[in-house]
Order: C-alpha cells, then sequence, then structure tokens
C-alpha cells in the first residue's frame, strides 16, 4: 500500500550548497520529496546526508539555495519555528525529565494546554507500549526503549514532516530488524513524512518509497529502491548498494533487441539492456551476483565456462567466486534450495549462465 | 554449604588480614590530624574560661556562648538582654557572602560557559588564565583591589575622565568593597565547578528542545540550567562558605564599619581581644550553620534525586 501524493511536495531543496569554511559538505543538492512519503538519504558516513538533514531541521543555514517546506521558504526560520521534528542518532532525550515528560514537551511548548497534553502522552505512549514506564527516567530505559520514546516525542507534537537521523544505527540487529517494521507501519498510521537518513542499505530497502544515494556531498541518483538496486546510474551507486560485478566491456554488435558485447576477458554475452554507445566503443556492465546461475552442466549456449575458485556457505545463500577460462573474477550467490552446493567442488569446472535481461550498460561509466 | 564456604572467605579475608586496615592508616592519620583533632580542640576551648591576653584557663565555663548571645552590661551584673552586636556580623557575613556569591555566579556561569564551549585547544588556554590570579599572594590581590578602587585610584580617574561622575565614587570602605573583593578573590572557585558540567553537557539536548519548539530562553531554563545545576551549587558552596569566613577582604577593603565574622575570629586570636574562647565559640556556630545548610541542602538534592 502506497501511501503516496504525488501532487504536493513536502520538503524541497533547491540547488542548496552547504559549506564549513572551505570544506563544502554539500553540492548542489536539488531534490522534491513529496507529501506522505517514506524517503531515505542513503550514503557512507561523511557523505553530508545528515548535514542535509540538519539544514531541513534548522540547525545549520544554507550556503547557497533554499530548503522551502510546502512551498514555502524556510530561510531565517529557526529550528524551533518549523513544523519539522528530529529523531537525534543518540536519541538526546531530557535525562532530568521522566518519559512522560520528554514526550510532552514539544506538545506543551507548542501551547496545548496540560489535558490536551497528557491525553496526547498517553495516546503516543501507547502507541509504543511504552506506557508502563512513564515515570520512569531515560536512563532506565533499554536502549530499544529510548528509541521508540525519541520516536513518540518527535512524533507527538504532529509535524508535517519527521526527520530521523540513523536512529536505528545503537541497536541490536534482532531489535533494528523489529524496529523496520514499526517505523514503516508507523509512517503509513500517521501519515507523516518521513525524511530517513541511514548508511545501511538493507534498511534503506525495506522501508523507503524512493531512495537518494548521496556520496561525497553529491546526490548520486532518486529513486524507487527496486530502480536503485536494477538501474543504478554510476559505479558509485552500483557499488554502494549491494553487491556487484562490475566489468569492462567493449559493443561487439548491436541490434533491435540489444547488444553482443565483448568482455575483458574475450567472452561475448547478449545484452538486452539500453546501450546508448555505438558498435566498438567501451563501456561498463553491473552484473548482479544472485543473477548469475552457476551449474556444474553445460546446458546453455551462453554459458561462461569457468573454474570454482570457492564456495562460501552462508546459510540461506551460497557465495560463489568463479574465474572464467579467460581470467575474469565473477561473484554468484545461489539460493540453497537444494543440494546444488554440495555437488560442486572447489576446482572444478563449472558455467555460469547470465540472462541478457541482467547484463545492464551503466549510464555515467566513469 | 556454598554459602557458608563463602563466608568463611570472607571471614578470613576480612578478619585475619591486618594490611587491608594499616593501608587505610594515612587516610586515616591526615583526616585525624588536619581535620578532626583541630575542630575537637576549637570545641573543647570554646567551653574554658578566657586568660587575658590569650591562652585558656582548664576551667570549664559557659561564658564564651553567653558573651555572644546575651549583653549583661559593662560588669556583668545587669539582667541579661539579646546581644544583637554579634548576630549583626552574622548577619552581615551571610549577607555579604552571598552577594558575592551571586555576583561570581553572575560573571562566572558566562564565563564558564564560553571557556566549555570553544575548541579543546583554546580551552585550556582560557582554563590557564583564569588560574593565572591563584598565582599571587590572597594579601597583594586584596591590596591591589584596594589600589584600584580607592578614590584616586584607576576607576574613578577614568570615571572622572570620561565624565560619568563629577567625584570619586567612595568605593572603598563600603559593603561594595568587600563584595568585589570576596567577587575577586573566588571566582575561579565558581568558574571551574560549572566549566566541568558545562563540558560535559551534550548540546545535541539544546537542539533536540529547539527542535521541540522551546525558544532559545526556554532552553536554558528547561533543560541547560537543571543539567549543570550540580556545577552551579557546587561552584556556589565553594565560594560561599569561604567568604563567609573571610577577613582579609573585608578588613583591607571594607573598614570597621563592615566587620565579618573572620575579622571577628581573628581579632580573638591575633588582635587586641585576646579571647580565645570567644574566638573558639564563634567558630564553632560559625561552623554549626554552615554544616546545617549543607545538611538541608543534601537533603533536598536527594529528594529530587529519588522523585
Amino acid at each position: 500500500m502506497m501511501s503516496q501524493d504525488q501532487t504536493t511536495v513536502a520538503v524541497e531543496l533547491r540547488h542548496v550548497v552547504k559549506k564549513f569554511g572551505s570544506f563544502t559538505a554539500i553540492r548542489d543538492a536539488h531534490l522534491s520529496i513529496y507529501d506522505n512519503e517514506f524517503f531515505t538519504l542513503l550514503g557512507p558516513s561523511g557523505c553530508g546526508k545528515t548535514t542535509l538533514l540538519r539544514l531541513i531541521a534548522g540547525f545549520e543555514e544554507v550556503t547557497q539555495g533554499q530548503v522551502r517546506l510546502f512551498g514555502k521558504d524556510l530561510q531565517d526560520l529557526p529550528p524551533n519555528r518549523r513544523p519539522v521534528n528530529t529523531v537525534f542518532q543518540n536519541y538526546a532525550l531530557f535525562p532530568h525529565m521522566t518519559i512522560a515528560e520528554n514526550v510532552g514537551f514539544g506538545v506543551r511548548m507548542k501551547g496545548a494546554s496540560q489535558g490536551e497534553m497528557q491525553k496526547t502522552v498517553e495516546r503516543m505512549l501507547e502507541l509504543v507500549r511504552l506506557t508502563d514506564h512513564a515515570h520512569k527516567r531515560p536512563s532506565q530505559l533499554s536502549g530499544g526503549q529510548q528509541q521508540r520514546a525519541a520516536l513518540v516525542r518527535a512524533i507527538a507534537p504532529s509535524p508535517r514532516v519527521l526527520l530521523l537521523d540513523e536512529p536505528l544505527s545503537a541497536l541490536d540487529l534482532k531489535l533494528r530488524q523489529a524496529m523496520r517494521i514499526e517505523l514503516k507501519q508507523l509512517q503509513q498510521e500517521t501519515g507523516i513524512t518521513f525524511i530517513f537518513v541511514t548508511h545501511d542499505q538493507e534498511e534503506a530497502l525495506s522501508m523507503s518509497d524512493r531512495i537518494a544515494v548521496m556520496s561525497d556531498g553529491v546526490i548520486q541518483q532518486v529513486g524507487p529502491g527496486r530502480e536503485i538496486y536494477e538501474h543504478p546510474r554510476n559505479r558509485t551507486v552500483a557499488n554502494f548498494i549491494g553487491e556487484t560485478n562490475l566489468l569492462g566491456a567493449i559493443v561487439h554488435e548491436k541490434s533491435g533487441s540489444g547488444a553482443t558485447l565483448t568482455l575483458e576477458d574475450g567472452s561475448r554475452v547478449m545484452c538486452t539492456d539500453n546501450v546508448p554507445v555505438g558498435v566498438g566503443e567501451s563501456g561498463q556492465v553491473l552484473i548482479r551476483p544472485e543473477k548469475i546461475v552457476v551449474s556444474a552442466t553445460e546446458s546453455s549456449s551462453f554459458g561462461l565456462h569457468c573454474k570454482l575458485a570457492s564456495a562460501v556457505y552462508l546459510g540461506t545463500d551460497t557465495q560463489y567466486v568463479l574465474r572464467t577460462d579467460g581470467g575474469l573474477t565473477l561473484t554468484a550467490r545461489m539460493q540453497n534450495v537444494d543440494d546444488t552446493a554440495m555437488q560442486m567442488s572447489t576446482g572444478s569446472s563449472v558455467v555460469a549462465m547470465i540472462e541478457p535481461a541482467a547484463i545492464r550498460w551503466l549510464a555515467d561509466g566513469d | 554449604m556454598a554459602t557458608e564456604i563463602g563466608r568463611d572467605d570472607g571471614q578470613a579475608a576480612g578478619a585475619f588480614d591486618p594490611l587491608k586496615y594499616w593501608l587505610i592508616l594515612p587516610a586515616w592519620l591526615v583526616i585525624g590530624f588536619f581535620l578532626l583533632a583541630p575542630i575537637c580542640l576549637v570545641l573543647v576551648f570554646s567551653f574554658l574560661t578566657k586568660e587575658f591576653r590569650g591562652g585558656v584557663i582548664w576551667e570549664f565555663s559557659l561564658a564564651a556562648y553567653d558573651q555572644f548571645l546575651f549583653d549583661r552590661g559593662l560588669f556583668g551584673d545587669e539582667p541579661p538582654r539579646i546581644q544583637w552586636t554579634y548576630i549583626e556580623v552574622f548577619g552581615r557575613s551571610i549577607f555579604q557572602a552571598g552577594m558575592a556569591t551571586l555576583l561570581c555566579l553572575v560573571i562566572g556561569f558566562p564565563t564558564a560557559f564560553y571557556i566549555a564551549t570553544r575548541p579543546r585547544r583554546v580551552r585550556a588556554v582560557w582554563l590557564f588564565l583564569v588560574t593565572v590570579p591563584y598565582w599571587v599572594n590572597l594579601l597583594i590581590r586584596t591590596v591591589s583591589m584596594k589600589f584600584l578602587l580607592r578614590d584616586s585610584g584607576p576607576l574613578n580617574e577614568f570615571l572622572l575622565f570620561v565624565g560619568v561622575v563629577d567625584e570619586p565614587l567612595g568605593i572603598v570602605n563600603t559593603g561594595l568593597a568587600v563584595q568585589l573583593g570576596l567577587f575577586y578573590s573566588y571566582l575561579p572557585f565558581m568558574v571551574l565547578p560549572i566549566f566541568a558540567t558545562v563540558e560535559r553537557y551534550d548540546f545535541a539536548l539544546s537542539e533536540a528542545a529547539a527542535d521541540l519548539y522551546a525558544d532559545r530562553w526556554t532552553v536554558l531554563r528547561k533543560i541547560l540550567l537543571p543539567i549543570v545545576a550540580p556545577g552551579i551549587v557546587a561552584g556556589s558552596i565553594l565560594v560561599f562558605v569561604p567568604s563567609l569566613g573571610a577577613f582579609l577582604a573585608p578588613d583591607m577593603l571594607g573598614g570597621a564599619k563592615n566587620f565579618m565574622i573572620g575579622s571577628l575570629i581573628d581579632e580573638q586570636f591575633n588582635g587586641n581581644a585576646g579571647n580565645w574562647p570567644f574566638g573558639s565559640a564563634a567558630s564553632m556556630i560559625l561552623l554549626s550553620l554552615v554544616l546545617v545548610a549543607l545538611f538541608f541542602y543534601a537533603r533536598q538534592t536527594g529528594r529530587q534525586g529519588r522523585a
């Protein structure tokens, strides 16, 4: 169920530049985030994603460009006058207040009466099952509970946009996975626009309506998770999201439905992706490991003859490292549906089959 | 079984390990020699009979406390009336020390806040500068304060020159001069504890509060101040207590009218009064007042912590 409203723009960044001294943290960020959207800023640490969030919250001022909220320029508006709330990375719960006081803080500051505030606090604590902990201090709660308290503290004043700065990074894996589902549900129930910052691609893919991949202060690509995974625009995006085989290729032949490519080792593969360059020109192709089918039998004409360099059993999957006869290294990943994995031993001859549709030509082959 | 074995072990370690007690000995010696013994001595002296021109006669007497509280006339034969003189001295001391503490807080808090929010390297320089006056003897600092404040001193000269005042302000020999002197003497004691708490303060909390619609004033009042309160209280105690018993600043800067407890006690041992039991009694009363105040403070904060 996508509750996304494509007509209303919640947050708009117009050619935003942010400099700290001579260091440029954000280069020309231009982006629209829609109302009711679960939007994720994904990138490695230091890529500028948190800075972008702080610009929207108002903790930092833009050097150039504009940040607009529902069509209104936020320039010169301090954080306390922006209808935007933040869930901080380390929660930043007020240590001298109870959980109830923490959750009620923003509601009270917004001018609600004592009664209204109490009602909201009760509703919020119920929402995240913290009712029994209402009168405890933050330090008496577990990490997951603190996280949920910080979450409802930010939601309680009903902001138009909620900013989440790596809110799950301090939790252990199990809790993190449970919180993903909870966050997504919360976003759908409240209808608040979520802008979520993370460096965890799985987190981004599992929750987001759309993802912006950032690196070095540049927004590399914006789109739904599937699009970013299947059609990464460049190497940076391809490398950051998921495992990849990035191979150099030369266009050998072009036909109506695609092209035949010559890989670095001289082997030929078919590709049905849009190849925008002419015959004889070179570029890069991307093949996801799970799209490569490894088998011991030679059944396909598209197969690449390889030696199995290693097979690592990973529970649900097995990861294979293959060396083609021409000397190219490929990584493949297959689900352990049967005992195929065990039948192939290291050093044996195998065939790697790649569907023509699974080979992506990188638009920016830099 | 297991517990019994455990208890045996505990006994062995507790009862038959004299080394443990020998290790605490230095601490007890220091506390006993420098804290308990002098206080006991003063307590005992306060209940003895005075010898003229200093010293005591070893004979129990309540005369010192009686002299503090009651006025029995010149020859001691009139019906007792409440002696207000010394109570006034105490009251004035508390007021002066309180004002000095307030001054230190008003100047010290922003100073500490400023230093704590500088980059780490700059911070060290500022902290060093704050403590520099302490390298000079207190007497010299107090004398130079008098020099600065006197009618023909730099402050008045400057004010006259600029034209803010027509005649010198006459600060020396007023309560204000004493407060300024105490303020100058004890300011670092306020700055350092506040610095220590502000340095540990997580400014994400201020951001979180601002994010939740609190204006700057509210952030200060509801978030920052309550969290750094322990530093403010520690600083206030560290300034107030020595100010209360100070005698250099009131003597040098306050003149005869601004006599404080410290001077009163000093008089009894060093000065002409030469009344050791009375000086001891005044000391004990001062000590009791401070302890009672600290006790109530501790109980108050203890309650807040539990709530």
